[in-house]
């Protein structure tokens, strides 16, 4: 393994100065923000708060990588797991995840994947409405008056504070719930302080809207900030819906401290980015991706999704602040320190898909501290936290019209000039296979009922003028990055991987009452002229893939420079396509899996899963500065999401989150 | 959109029919003095503040064996001969993340939630017994006492009381620990317990059971092994406010030394978990049963554990210990004498922990007879009296009734003469107790009328597989390897998995006053050999002195042909009428399974209904005898068949093999059956 030295040093000094930090925060107000990811630990699901997914254990590397063995595997069928959509924390010597639908919270031995507690949260209408329920992602952590306490938000959308040791909720934390068998401490309804009208049971009324949670929450400097999570903006029929605001809680009593309103009210910043009074009933912005915080500033960076409803926003016309922004809020105050819109008056389901990753970097010989944020739209947006101020520049550009009746878009969206695009974006067809002739020309015949364009083509609605089915827009939702692909970065290098995917959509965009009726509990009252009756993408010709390859990478991007470094393919060519009879004799590159790739990035090694070439799920090792595979692993099972590595009692475990299970894996003892 | 909180417990209809149904099994079971009715609450108000609970009215079934008698019967009474076979699947239970196998836990329905143990760490979890969904789960901290247990899987269930109004479920570790738990929270119980010095112990709701023993221990170690070894597989019982614990030790199969402690039973206060109590099992110079230990064996050899579950007569508030044999099993040379309290049934006051009366089932058991259900109380009519009566069901396939209140004999039982062992040094009792009544259930001692005869030249051929063994009458004993007379061994019928297992507990009709046991031909053979040869490959051998001689391994006979040796049925279930001790009706378990059906020496012949081989899990309700099993092709099914004439009713698959036993309870209205299906629990239930 080559190392720059420099790097390297830049790797302790920075720790360093973050774990002075934290020893300060502690001696200050007895409650102390997580460390992160130092000795072996991993407190925030994203590693630490930084969301860098990065650990400097470093037992694991390239000589010994393929000695890698199954440690144990834990199986949540008791708790009904299915997604595989949460990554464990490893917090002073114990596993923390959630699992299944419940979303409950487990503890777990590190050593032997034994369950240690577990805890449910009694039901309720509101939870069994939720269409976020096995999708928790992780927990978060703080100590309170040297007591460790796991926080977690519900589907249900309550706050529960929990006693990391013994799994029992936190005495002194939150309020009674009036529901039968809920505990009589350590929750918080956080419905209560929306501002709407709510039964503890039920929630709040379909008619109004509904709120949820995907992410947990993330403490900073003894605050808790709570996003949340709407219905899915692509099976929404109606235009009403509350806002998805942040709220802050106190750590150690659970005391509401403040609201951070997506939707800015009458004489707020953004409100004139709203017309047609739509600010009055529509909602949506929510802020299901993970959250990530700078703990020393005392800054969060918040992702947040688009406004209602996904594809079409005749009836809110403007810019629609803070929907598919970045906000940073001070967390003592909840006060916006900054924002930038990714995206205005979103309608391509653009939602911000993952935590914005925090680096320090060197950019121009002067030390910047950044986020970045990456999207399905393939841009690494990159800003100073501090400022805002774009590192790079990010031009506002000309962008098609709409063609939809009432729909009206915004004439320019912004787009960064550096890093360069780590993904397809748009379509033309230079972009299809062209492995032969004839397969290029039915990729063409395919592409040919669908209007396609650059970046930002719009939606278009079935009864269209031009006699096309629809408009094929790339990237499409599941294209670029997305949740099961968050980016890892190297603190010391101020390297960022992305992983990503082609990918475009198509929507068969008709009025609204068309899928109102197919909706079984619609939210709102009022149904929108148009909406998506029908999703969502297009196969490619024989049963190939539409585009060129790679099909799905891992792009590594210098952040000090924006310049990308190398890209692999993910995982390897599918057995589809290397023994396609089309393709007989010819030398196939690499395509990648198709798939995105759940990585951890420690001191030595990129690690990602994927599948080879004949479907077997592995872990594979690359090397950070150059891509070269340095090898690859069998594994039980296919990845899904995130994964994450620890150190417990001297031993270096790496943690796959394979569907039902936790497959963990480390080196023979 | 409704709007409408959920009262808790209030809001859904079916609470009162709960109350109605409450009241009318009450109704029925007044006329039929169970000893759940009547005046059991009385007695239970005698300790202020401390109920048992309600047994199996109401649809509950408080304990693993349904009420306090282990009848495992339910009132409930919408699953019926009429609607059987429309029973589904209502909901499977994963106990994977608990790493659950054996499926030995029956679950107990109590005031709305299932409580049950899974897993080798002997978890308490908490279900919705709608869903199946998980509500909490309780874990004991790592010990090295816990990790040498050879009981880990094997909890049985839990047990469960309402102290000042809340509810409590109490179990039994592997480490042996016995802990409180709030039934509502799964945390555990304030003010209840001790400290324990682990780390990770909860700091209440804990007692450390080794503390109550009086042997030196360590809180992480536990006992020096060469001191002996406890465990437990089964949950204790509470009884008037008193906790009563048993114990189970290392199986007396895998023993190659003389020492152990002996397994005594302890009492303790259930709210507060203070020490009460302790009964002797091997009683001590000056008590009861003394003399019957010679060579000074009470000093240092033990076991007599109690590891099958306990029963209670809460109104008498009496408590009825079924016991193992002494250290060690098949050989007792260094241990003359008929060894009291093993293998034997022990009636306790639970208050004091005095001796009520006891009956010794074996003397100086070298057979394995550990008693390995838990008995049964019933409240009988004979000669025109209500008799209230308990009987145990054995290995040795006697049912052994008694009296409960006195221990008298419900029918004589006979000290008969029985043979010696040729084994040097094993000084056999010259006599065992045989009931006159009720029959044997199963076959006792071996002849060649007993093996395999449908063809001549099978029951040759399992004749001449027989011809290396000596066989005898029951309480043949074992005889070692290099014996005078050319044997390889002994083969003794019922061996230790004939007759009733743990896996097959009985159960009984309190409104009848029938008892339907069920149990399977299996005869043993093992080979007996100078002690140090098996201590030479045990890892970790419990006690300090190499016995003379000790089981090497287990030997068995196969019969012929891939068939077995004996004739069927290969496991029955056997109604007896215990009023008048007359068996009333049996019947082969399952179906004939396909490899006898199909065997090609059998082509073309009428073969009856064999029976699977296996015993039969079996859950009694008011109109059903349910028991699951497997049909002929193997499927897992769940039979019903008529109480009264065993005829059968109907069957319906299920999803999973059934281990030990099963479980009936009515939740908001619905009757489910719980099936104890490995490491899944599976419950049926009528369509909604």
């Amino acid at each position: 393994m080559k190392y720059r030295s420099v790097a390297t040093t830049r790797c302790s000094h920075g720790l360093a100065v973050v774990f002075v930090a934290v020893m300060i925060l502690t001696g200050a107000v007895s409650l102390a923000a997580s460390p992160g990811t130092e000795n072996g630990e991993w407190h925030y699901l994203g590693g630490d708060s930084a969301h860098t997914r990065y650990s400097p254990a470093d037992q694991i590397d390239a000589s010994n990588f393929g000695d890698l063995e199954e440690a144990w595997v834990w199986d949540g069928a008791s708790f009904n797991a299915q997604s595989g959509r949460s990554t464990p924390s490893y917090i002073n010597g114990k596993l923390y995840t959630v699992a299944g639908p419940r979303r409950h919270v487990v503890a777990i031995d590190p050593a032997s994947g034994e369950t240690l507690w577990s805890y449910r949260e009694p039901n309720t209408a509101r939870w069994e409405y939720s269409m976020r329920q096995d999708y928790g992602k992780g927990v978060a952590y703080a100590e309170i008056d040297g007591r460790g306490v796991i926080y977690i938000i519900s589907p249900a959308f309550f706050l529960t504070a929990l006693d990391a040791e013994t799994g029992r909720p936190l005495e002194g934390f939150g309020k009674p719930v009036p529901i039968d068998g809920f505990p009589k401490t350590g929750v918080v309804d956080l419905l209560a302080d929306l501002g709407h009208e709510y039964d503890p049971y039920d929630g709040i009324s379909l008619e109004k809207g509904y709120i949820t949670s995907s992410s947990p929450p993330i403490v900073v400097n003894g605050v808790i900030v709570v996003g949340n999570s709407a219905e899915q903006g692509y099976n929404q029929s109606r235009v009403e819906n509350i806002p998805g605001d942040i709220l802050g809680y106190d750590a150690k009593t659970g005391e509401f401290l403040w609201k951070f309103k997506v939707l800015p009210g009458p004489g707020e910043v953004g409100h004139e980015t709203w017309e047609n009074d739509a600010w009055k009933w529509t909602g949506d912005i929510s802020s299901w991706a993970p959250l990530s915080a700078d703990q020393e500033r005392g800054l969060v960076y918040i992702p947040t999704n688009g406004a209602t409803l996904d594809f079409y926003g005749g009836f809110r016309p403007g810019d629609n602040l803070f929907s598919t922004s970045l906000i940073a809020l001070d967390v003592k105050t909840g006060k916006r320190a900054w924002h930038f819109q990714l995206v205005h008056h979103d309608i391509w389901n653009y939602d911000t898909p993952t935590a914005p990753v925090l680096l320090d970097v060197n950019v121009d010989g002067k030390q910047v501290p950044i986020v970045v944020q990456v999207t399905k739209q393939s841009f690494a947006y990159t800003f100073n936290r501090e400022t805002g101020e774009p590192v790079w520049p990010i031009e506002e550009r000309p962008v098609p019209a709409s063609k939809i009746p009432g729909e009206r878009l915004s004439e320019t969206q912004p787009f960064p000039t550096r890093p360069a695009p780590y993904d397809n974006q748009g379509l033309t067809h230079d972009d299809l296979i062209d492995f032969t002739p004839g397969l290029r020309q039915a990729a063409i015949e395919i592409v040919s009922d669908y209007a396609i364009g650059p970046l930002f083509n719009p939606p278009l609605h079935r009864d269209n003028d031009e006699g096309l089915k629809g408009s094929l827009w790339c990237p499409g939702d599941i294209g670029g990055v997305n949740i099961d692909g968050p980016p890892v970065a190297d603190p010391a290098s101020g390297i960022l991987y992305v992983t990503s995917r082609k990918h475009c959509s198509t929507r068969v965009m008709a009025p609204g009452a068309e899928r109102d009726a197919r909706i079984d509990k619609p939210t709102g009252t009022t149904i929108a002229d148009y909406a998506v009756l029908t999703g969502f993408g297009v196969r490619g010709p024989d049963d190939l893939n539409l585009f060129k390859p790679p099909y799905s990478r891992i792009t590594a991007i210098d952040m000090n420079t924006g310049e990308h470094l190398w890209y692999i393919p993910v995982g390897e060519t599918p057995e589809i396509v290397l023994n396609h009879p089309q393709l007989k004799d010819m030398d196939i590159p690499n395509t990648g899996t198709g798939t995105a790739a759940p990585m951890v990035i420690t001191k030595n090694l990129l690690m990602y899963a994927a599948d080879a070439s004949d479907g077997t799920p592995h872990l594979y090792a690359v090397d950070k500065s150059s891509g070269r595979q340095l090898g690859k692993v069998e594994v039980p099972d296919e990845s899904s999401y995130g994964m994450m590595t620890y150190v417990h009692d001297g031993r270096q475990y790496v943690i796959l989150q394979t569907g039902s299970k936790l497959t963990t894996m480390a080196l023979p003892e | 959109m409704k709007h409408a909180i959920a009262a808790p417990g209030l809001s859904r209809p079916a609470t009162l029919v709960a109350i109605l149904a409450t009241a009318l099994v009450t109704a029925v079971l007044s006329s039929a003095c169970s000893p759940e009715s009547g005046s059991r609450a009385t007695s239970a108000d005698s300790v202020e503040g401390i109920t048992e609970g309600p047994g199996t009215r109401g649809g509950q079934w408080q304990y693993l064996g349904g009420d306090s008698a282990h009848t495992r019967y339910s009132p409930a009474a919408q699953i019926d001969a009429s609607n059987f076979e429309e029973l589904e699947e209502a909901w499977i239970w994963d106990g994977a993340s608990f790493a659950a196998q054996s499926g030995r836990s029956t679950p107990s329905y109590i005031n709305g939630k299932l409580y049950t143990v899974a897993g080798p760490r002997r978890y308490v979890v908490a279900l919705d017994p709608a869903t199946g969904e998980l509500l909490w789960s309780y874990r004991e901290p790592n010990t090295a006492r816990w990790e040498y247990s050879m009981r880990q899987d094997y909890g049985k269930g839990v047990a469960y009381a309402e102290v000042d109004g809340r509810g409590v479920i109490y179990i039994v570790s592997p480490a042996f620990f016995l802990t409180a738990l709030d039934a509502e929270t799964g945390q555990p119980l304030e003010g209840f317990g001790k400290p324990v010095p682990v780390e990770g112990f909860p700091r209440t709701g804990v007692v450390d059971l080794l503390a109550d023993l009086g042997h030196e221990y360590d809180a992480y170690e536990g006992l020096p092994l060469e001191k002996g070894y406890i465990t437990a597989s089964s949950p204790p019982i509470v009884v008037n406010g008193v906790i009563v614990v048993g114990n189970s030790a290392e199986q007396g199969y895998n023993q190659s030394r003389i020492e152990n402690i002996p397994g005594d039973i302890l009492g303790y206060d259930a709210r507060t978990g203070k020490f009460l109590w302790k009964f002797n099992v091997l009683p001590q110079p000056g008590e009861f049963g003394h003399d019957t230990w010679e060579n000074d064996a009470w000093r240092w050899t033990g076991d007599i554990s109690s590891w099958a579950p306990l029963s209670a007569d809460q109104d008498r508030g009496i408590v009825y210990v079924p016991t193992n044999g002494a250290t060690m099993d098949f050989y007792g040379g260094f241990r003359p004498g008929d060894n009291l309290f093993s293998t034997s049934l022990i009636a306790l006051d639970a208050r004091t922990g005095e001796r009520t009366w006891h009956y010794q089932l074996v003397h100086h058991d070298i057979w394995n007879y550990d008693t390995p259900t838990a008995p049964v109380l019933m409240d009988l009519q004979i000669g025109g009296e209500t008799v209230p009566a308990v009987a145990q069901a054995t290995k040795q396939s006697f049912v052994y009734a008694f009296n409960r209140v006195t221990g008298e004999p419900l029918w004589p039982i006979e000290e008969r003469a029985v043979p010696k062992s040729l084994v040097p040094g094993e000084k056999l009792s010259e006599t065992q107790p045989f009931p006159t009544r009720p029959a044997p259930y199963e076959m006792q001692g071996l002849t060649h009328d007993d093996l395999v005869d449908f063809t001549p030249e099978l029951r040759q051929a399992a004749i001449d597989n027989l011809e290396e063994y000596q066989i005898g009458p029951l309480f043949h004993p074992p005889l070692h390897r290099d014996n005078d007379l050319g044997f390889k061994a002994a083969y003794w019928c019922a061996g230790d998995s004939g007759g009733s297992n743990i896996d097959g507990p009985s159960a009984a009709d309190p409104e009848s006053g029938i008892l339907y046991v069920t149990s399977k031909k299996g005869c043993t053979s093992r080979i007996i050999a100078p002690g140090a040869e098996r201590d030479a490959i045990l890892e970790a051998p419990t006690g300090t002195t190499i016995s003379d001689y000790a089981v090497l391994r287990a030997d068995g006979v196969r019969g012929p042909d891939d068939l077995p040796l004996f004739k069927p049925p290969y496991s029955r279930i056997t109604a007896i009428d215990m009023n008048t001790g007359e068996h009333l009706w049996w019947i082969p378990v399952g179906e004939t399974p396909a490899q006898v059906l199909s065997h090609p020496d059998l082509e073309g012949m009428d073969i009856p209904d064999t029976g699977t081989g296996r015993l039969a899990p079996m859950t009694l309700t008011k109109t059903l005898l349910m028991y699951a099993s497997e049909a002929s092709d193997g499927t897992p099914h769940l039979f019903a068949v008529d109480k009264r004439t065993g005829e059968s009713i109907g069957k319906v698959e299920v999803s999973g093999q059934t281990r030990y036993g099963t479980m009936t309870y009515v939740h908001d209205g619905r009757q489910y059956v719980v099936l104890q299906t490995g490491p899944t629990l599976t419950a049926v239930a009528l369509p909604e």
